[in-house]
């Protein structure tokens, strides 16, 4: 997972080096049914470009930073060694823990590093009949006290997002 | 071919090549409640277990383990591998006369029995 994310970052930034380069330094010329576009709208076009794909890049490098503090989040030093519990592991515990309080399985869970602890982002459909804020707050108390007891690891925070409704 | 370890002793040199090292420290592994390999089945004893731990050879005769491993859900994840690092420590310096200096141990996934899953 990791390398793929490398894997795009760099494709990103070579797509964007090339599109900029394009755009600043070579005289570009687009031909559409034998009409040229003008030079200055090909050089927009290509800066716009470069743009994007230098958004990525730095949007791939923002998510390798975020994975990185939940890595070291996720390391504890003990007596007699450090622990690394797996963000699949924490994740897999919380999806058992949800299973457990919400019958069925229409749910996912994504850590972010805080400063004092885990953000767990849990993603939920639920029955259209139910109390959002009733089960929303379940969740959030059984995911803050019960993984904190049988991982070690601080969750700080619990987000809810209902992103749909089970039909029957 | 792994590097063997070292030790003086009195009437000469004993040599212990790290697959040895790791077969001694898996065998814990297989007694400890709730543990399983990152496959999520038993330990394998043996060199076949070896591929699950790392041993590092520091200065002074010390070593340094990392293993990975599965729980079994519902166990308290700090309380079983601090009972498996004890266990491994106490076992590795039983059995070799190695000083243990630390035992990295990496939880990769969750292991959901039978009932757990239905």
């Amino acid at each position: 997972m990791s390398f793929l994310l490398w894997l795009e970052a760099i494709i990103l930034f070579f797509a964007a080096a090339l599109a900029g380069l394009g755009a600043g330094w070579v005289t570009p010329e687009i031909t559409i049914r034998d009409n040229s576009l003008p030079e200055l709208a090909v050089r927009a076009g290509l800066a716009v470009l470069a743009a994007a794909f230098f958004g990525g890049f730095l949007a791939c490098l923002a998510l390798w930073r975020q994975r990185l503090g939940v890595l070291e989040l996720l390391r504890q030093p003990g007596p007699r060694g450090q622990v690394f519990i797996a963000p699949h592991t924490v994740t897999q515990l919380a999806l058992g823990l949800l299973a457990e309080e919400l019958p069925e399985p229409t749910f996912r869970v994504r850590l972010q590093p805080q400063k004092e602890g885990l953000l767990l982002r849990v993603f939920l459909r639920l029955p259209a009949e139910v109390s959002i804020p009733e089960v929303a707050e379940r969740v959030q108390e059984l995911l803050t006290s019960e993984l904190s007891r049988r991982t070690g690891l601080k969750v700080q925070e619990v987000q809810v997002v209902v992103h749909g409704a089970l039909s029957r | 071919m792994a590097q063997p370890e070292e030790i003086e002793g009195e009437s000469g040199r004993i040599n212990i090549a790290k697959d040895v090292i790791s077969a001694v420290a898996v065998l814990p592994a297989c007694e400890v409640p709730g543990v399983f390999a990152p496959t999520g089945e038993p330990f394998p004893r043996g060199l076949a277990a070896r591929r699950h731990v790392d041993v590092e050879l520091l200065g002074g005769d010390r070593v340094r383990l990392s293993l990975r491993i599965a729980v079994e859900y519902g166990r308290v994840v700090p309380e079983v591998v601090q009972e498996l690092q004890q266990r491994i420590k106490t076992e590795v310096e039983r059995m070799t006369a190695l000083p243990v200096e630390a035992v990295d141990v990496e939880v990769t996934r969750v292991v959901f029995t039978k009932e757990q899953r239905k």
